[in-house]
């Protein structure tokens, strides 16, 4: 805080052009709108396109903007000012913006263009020419480091090696002890020479034995391998045979398939047609059985005309539960009932014709309600349910005339017994395929029942 | 053999020279003073170009201080041009009124003498009257 | 009139001069920011450093003892230097330091030696005004406030101290503790202040852009035009005609009326401090940017009859012949201090001779030494120079003979209005006490005298006279004495009566002059002119009335003055500068030179022909007065004053016959 500051500071401002007067009585006490103009309009000589940060109302405006200040002239001007004076704003302010203010005065004497131009051709040459020293600096630089690691390491182990060298340096050196030691060590060395030169011979000895022995071994398999190929050139005798029956076992099995897919897909048929019926029926007596009750009812009411609390009582529960339920109900009872008859109706019809229909017939109800109904039951239609010999997927969609399932059936009755002879006189494969014929009928039967328990265990958790 | 040579503290190399450190001691060693030797040439040459660069980059930041001062100063001079023309302007005006003062003085001057001249006039014909 | 600025090329400071001060006419010692105390020489353009000072040492105020004689004690020049760390120092003009003082908290504002060189003040930012010894030992502490005091100064004789408070300003009397005279003087901080020995009258510059002149009780004689800068600093000439103010850029040369003779507008930044030389032509001024610039007054104009001299130079004086159209250029080979012109001559002093030019053949002139070289006036009469400096007063024939050397103290702080010369005496106001006048009479003849066995009279009025001035013809036995008192009255007194009578002859004077040749004195007042044909008629109030001629003139201005009269013109120069010329009194001065050489019948015709009461009165008075009974006889009756023609009657008939004639 001095007169003198304050003078050069009002001074250097009205060189510089400040618009307003700073009164040589400015500062004497802190005057923050006239430090805050000075340094907003300082900062915009400094920076044109400045604009300091912050206000004079509040306290974080007032250091938002020292700070801001600060930083400007920092950066810009290469000037470290004293925030905390110049939020003081007093004379301590002056000493700061003092700075700020010299600076662009002593801006404003520098010499003109003209001196400058020689300084500026300085500026071009420098840099260009450099560029090698520079790459070369930063190899160097690479270099040191990776020197300078290995020379830590190398470092690290120095203690200890000095140690050693020291040791080594301040030892006495007898040399007559040396010698001796010299020409023990001379004797063990030509001891152990001779030592080596013996494992030497005995090791000629033991590889001759060797060789024999391996010489041997080489004529037994020789001879192994002549017995080999004289017994590959050997024929069986019913080879073609069995070739020939194989192909024709497979074109039957084909035409079997086939034709047990047909019966499989009439019988569908049949079963939609029985619901069909079965629903019919039973809605009809329903219908009865309505009229029935209603008729019932009419009388009822006619005779209990005068007891009204009884049903006062009955028809909330009647109204609270409608027809919501009713009609899951109605619904699962039929679908339900649906597949008891068909259940049983399969059993009824497949009972007639073939034994392997038993096992089959309980999975269709199973695989047309997973095909005609929704497919988040396709865990009913899983691919195990047909493993085995059984094709996947049997086609339901074959519907054709009823006389073509006349065929289908025909032509299954007459398949079936050939099968059964067929499969009589099998010599090896055809008992493999029976027997996985067995385990599949085996399987299915299994799966059946499970299916079938479950479907009864839904059943009564439905009811 | 070795560690009879031990016992009494000598060693043998790869070729078969007799030493009295151990072996790794040895190379270790030397590969220290070989390392450090390079290390220090190397550091010098950094040292070196870097100072050079250093030089260069002063020389340049002074110029671009330099140049920054003078291109501050200009803008400067830009921003206060109008300032001067206003001053200019005040100062002109301040001289005009001044010129304009003595003018009025000067005016006032020659009224006064023309007055005086008048009544003389006139004096000197009342004179020539009585003759 | 104008200043001719002269700047060193180089800046020899570095950073702000904050002062200077003149150590004789030639040398002026700077002192700076960059803490070097520098001596300039202007006649050979040097600049020595004299010394440097420590790195802390930062200036403010520099004032150097004044040059005056005390008793044979012959001591170096003592610089006072007042720094901004709150101390002064003395120090000898080799720049050693002979003593160091801490006085003030904050930086000491302001340091002056009191004019009689017994002490010196300080003035801080503390607002303290302390007084000191000679040797730097505190005396008292004049004034205590909170407000820095931005300057304080002495008044001439060290009785009073005026210094600023915030923006007013304050005088303290120091020898009665209670009085004091405050008044608000600006509206911005005064900064600056000066206070002339001459003329009484304070300056002060303030930062609110005006420079007002007050006198001693704290009226406003005048105000600047505003300045767009603060007036960083104020400085009165010596002679208390002409001041000069400092602002940013800016220098304004200005009457003692407040108006301005020139501006310039160097680019030195602010000017810090101005001092004149002693002699009142030259300035030295600091400024911001580390110049000293200096400056000379040029272009000063003088006239006389058909003769005007302008200074051109520094040391050419241009002079004109008006109706011939003759002109001259007169080269000095020093600096030209002071000119003077009238009686038929023309002279000049430079800083080491005097030369008494010839207006018939000004290419001869005659010259003399003079005795040192601070010449503050020279005065022009019928028959001889008179030279004020600061060694004394002397009186010159116009051949060059010292003729004189009355003896005064402190002779440069004579103003013009303060000193009289006629044909045959020297009038002063004594500057101790101003009451009293002390008239010389000077040897005329070719006899010299010693200056020792002059006669002097001493008059002495009943209030503080401020402006005397002698009649400048007639016999030495009829010599009269106008004087303007503190009252603006004018008194007419003639020296050498035994018992002098001080006659009022009017109130509320601001200027008085005599004729140049006869008997006419022609007052000013604020809207008229006054003519007093015969102020001996005074005692006579009818007479008075009777010769007196009055003119109004309008617009004189604020503090016109009288500048000469010849043949009954006045030449007056108004408030704003303007000259006018006022044919106030013609026939009257036509008469009164016929009563000089005795022609009295050519007085009479004169009379006869103008038939102007006035004139005729006039005409009585003096024929009266000179015993002239017919003459006053026949103008007594014409002005219709019977009984005095009665009286004169009544003489002629009874003093008998021979012994009027």
């Amino acid at each position: 805080m001095s007169y003198r500051d304050l003078r050069n500071f009002s001074e250097a401002m009205r060189s510089l052009g400040f618009p307003q007067l700073i009164s040589l009585e400015s500062f004497r006490s802190p005057n923050w709108p006239l430090v805050e103009a000075c340094s907003r309009w300082l900062a915009a000589r400094v920076e044109p396109d400045a604009l300091l940060a912050g206000g004079a109302d509040t306290l974080e405006q007032r250091v938002a903007l020292v700070t801001h200040a600060t930083e400007l002239f920092h950066s810009r001007a290469n000037l470290k000012l004293n925030g905390k004076r110049i939020y003081g704003a007093d004379g301590w302010a002056v000493r700061e913006l003092l700075k700020v203010a010299n600076l662009l005065r002593s801006a404003l004497d520098t010499p003109r263009r003209d001196d400058q131009l020689a300084d500026t051709d300085m500026l071009v040459y420098d840099v260009s020419n450099r560029i090698g020293e520079i790459k070369q600096a930063r190899t160097l630089a690479t270099e040191i480091t990776a020197q300078g690691a290995f020379l830590y390491d190398l470092l690290a182990k120095e203690p200890d090696n000095k140690d050693h060298r020291n040791k080594a340096l301040s030892r006495q050196m007898d040399l007559s002890s040396l010698e001796t030691a010299l020409s023990r060590a001379v004797e063990a060395m030509s001891s152990r020479v001779d030592a080596v030169r013996e494992q030497t011979a005995s090791v000629a000895a033991s590889e001759a034995a060797l060789d024999a022995k391996i010489e041997r071994r080489r004529a037994e398999l020789q001879r192994a391998e002549k017995r080999l190929l004289t017994l590959q050139k050997i024929k069986p005798a019913y080879q073609s045979e069995l070739t020939s029956l194989e192909m024709e076992i497979a074109s039957l099995w084909d035409q079997y398939v086939l034709r047990y897919r047909c019966v499989e897909a009439l019988k569908h048929r049949l079963s939609v047609l029985e619901t069909a019926q079965a629903e019919a029926a039973e809605e009809q007596q329903a219908a009865i059985m309505q009229l029935i009750h209603k008729y019932e009812a009419e009388d009822v009411l006619g005779k209990l005309s005068d007891s009204d609390d009884l049903d006062s009582s009955d028809e909330p529960k009647e109204s609270k539960q409608p027809r919501p339920p009713t009609r899951p109900k109605t619904r699962l009872r039929i679908k339900t009932a649906g597949i008891l008859h068909t259940h049983t109706h399969i059993h009824t019809h497949t009972h007639t014709h073939t034994s392997i229909s038993p096992d089959r017939g309980p999975l269709a109800p199973g695989r047309l309600s997973s095909d005609s109904g929704s497919s988040s039951e396709s865990d009913l239609s899983d691919p195990q349910l047909y493993g085995g010999g059984w094709r996947p997927r049997p086609a339901t969609r074959t519907i054709g005339a009823p006389g073509d399932y006349e065929d289908i059936v025909q032509g299954e009755h007459i398949y079936v017994p050939d099968l059964v002879i067929n499969d009589v006189p099998g010599v090896e494969d055809p008992v493999q395929v029976l027997s996985e014929g067995s385990e599949g009928s085996l399987e299915s039967e299994l799966r059946l029942t499970e299916r079938v328990g479950r479907n009864s265990a839904l059943s009564d958790n439905e009811f | 053999m070795a560690e009879e040579l031990q016992k009494v503290h000598l060693y043998y190399d790869e070729i078969n020279k007799v030493k009295v450190i151990e072996n790794n001691v040895y190379k270790e060693t030397q590969d220290l003073q070989e390392n450090c030797k390079d290390y220090e040439n190397k550091v010098r040459d950094f040292g070196n170009i870097i100072g050079s660069l250093l030089d260069m980059l002063n020389k340049l930041g002074e110029n671009v201080e330099k140049q920054k001062m003078a291109a501050i100063g200009a803008t400067n001079l830009l921003k206060s041009i109008e300032k001067d023309r206003e001053s200019e302007q005040a100062r002109l005006q301040a001289e005009i009124s001044d010129k304009s003062l003595i003018l009025e003085q000067l005016d006032s001057e020659y009224d006064a003498l023309q007055i005086l001249d008048a009544t003389q006039s006139e004096t000197v014909e009342y004179l020539t009257q009585l003759r | 009139m104008k200043f001719k600025i002269s700047s060193f090329k180089e800046p020899k400071h570095v950073g702000a001069v904050s002062c200077v001060g003149w150590n004789n006419t030639e040398d002026v010692f700077s002192c700076g920011d960059d803490h070097k105390l520098l001596k300039w020489n202007l006649v050979s353009g040097e600049c020595l450093v004299i010394t440097t000072f420590p790195e802390d040492f930062y200036p403010i105020c520099l004032h150097l003892f004044p040059k005056i004689n005390l008793g044979g004690n012959k001591h170096n020049d003592v610089i006072l230097i007042a720094c901004a760390d709150g101390k002064f120092h003395i120090m000898n003009n080799n720049g050693r330091i002979e003593k160091s003082v801490n006085a003030h908290q904050g930086a000491c504002l302001a340091a002056q030696w009191s004019p009689d060189g017994a002490g010196l003040l300080t003035a801080g930012e503390d607002g303290f005004v302390k007084i000191w010894s000679r040797n730097g030992l505190l005396r008292s502490t004049v004034i205590q406030s909170d407000v820095p005091c931005y300057s304080a100064i002495f008044n001439s004789d060290s009785s009073a101290i005026l210094y600023t408070k915030g923006n007013s300003l304050v005088i303290k009397h120091l020898n009665s503790s209670s009085k004091t005279t405050k008044w608000k003087a600006h509206e911005g901080v005064i900064l600056c202040v000066a206070w002339n020995a001459n003329n009484n009258l304070i300056l002060s510059g303030s930062e609110d852009g005006y420079s007002k002149i007050w006198d001693q009780f704290g009226q406003q004689i005048s105000v600047s035009v505003k300045h767009d800068q603060p007036i960083t600093s104020v400085s009165w000439s010596p002679a208390g005609d002409m001041f000069v103010i400092g602002s940013y850029n800016l220098i304004r040369l200005c009457n003692a009326n407040g108006w301005s003779h020139c501006l310039e507008r160097p680019s030195t930044g602010s000017i810090y401090s101005i001092v004149w030389s002693s002699d009142g032509t030259q300035l030295a001024a600091a400024c911001a940017n580390g110049n000293v610039l200096f400056a000379h007054i040029i272009e000063r104009e003088y006239a006389w009859k058909n003769y005007t001299c302008t200074q051109t130079g520094r040391k050419v004086i241009s002079i004109k012949d008006i109706i011939t159209d003759q002109n001259d250029q007169l080269d000095y080979p020093d600096r030209v201090i002071q000119i003077a012109l009238g009686f038929n001559h023309l002279v000049t002093a430079t800083v080491k001779q005097c030369f008494i030019h010839k207006l018939t053949s000004w290419n001869t002139p005659v010259t003399f030494d003079l005795k040192e070289g601070t010449i503050s006036m020279i005065l022009l009469a019928e028959r001889c120079i008179c030279v004020i400096e600061r060694a004394g007063i002397s009186v010159y024939s116009y051949m060059g003979r010292l003729l004189a050397s009355p003896r005064c103290s402190r002779p440069e702080t004579l103003g013009r209005a303060a000193v009289s010369l006629g044909p045959d005496a020297l009038a002063l106001i004594d500057q101790s006490d101003r009451k009293i006048i002390q008239v010389f009479d000077l040897p005329t003849g070719l006899i010299v005298r010693s200056s020792t066995d002059n006669t002097v009279t001493k008059l002495i009025h009943k209030m503080t006279v401020s402006s005397i001035a002698l009649s400048q013809s007639g016999p030495i036995n009829e010599r009269q004495i106008a004087l303007l008192d503190y009252n603006r009255d004018l008194y007419v007194v003639t020296v050498k009566d035994s018992k002098p009578k001080f006659v009022k002859l009017g109130s509320q004077i601001l200027s008085i002059c005599w004729s140049a040749e006869t008997e006419l004195l022609v007052g000013l007042r604020a809207n008229s002119a006054v003519a007093w044909c015969c102020p001996r008629a005074a005692y006579k109030s009818d007479w008075l009335a009777l010769t007196t001629v009055t003119k109004d003139i309008t617009d004189l201005g604020r503090n016109p003055s009288l500048l000469s009269v010849e043949d009954g013109v006045a030449c007056i120069c108004r408030g704003n500068g303007s000259r006018t010329h006022i044919s106030l009194a013609s026939f009257p001065e036509k008469l009164l030179k016929h009563v000089d050489a005795n022609m009295w019948q050519d007085a009479l015709q004169l009379c006869r022909t103008v038939e102007d009461e006035t004139l005729w009165a006039c005409l009585a008075v003096l024929a009266w007065q000179h015993n002239q009974l017919a003459i006053a006889e026949e103008a007594f009756a014409l002005i219709h004053h019977y009984y005095q023609v009665c009286y004169i009657q009544h003489l002629r008939s009874t003093i008998p016959e021979k012994l009027t004639t």
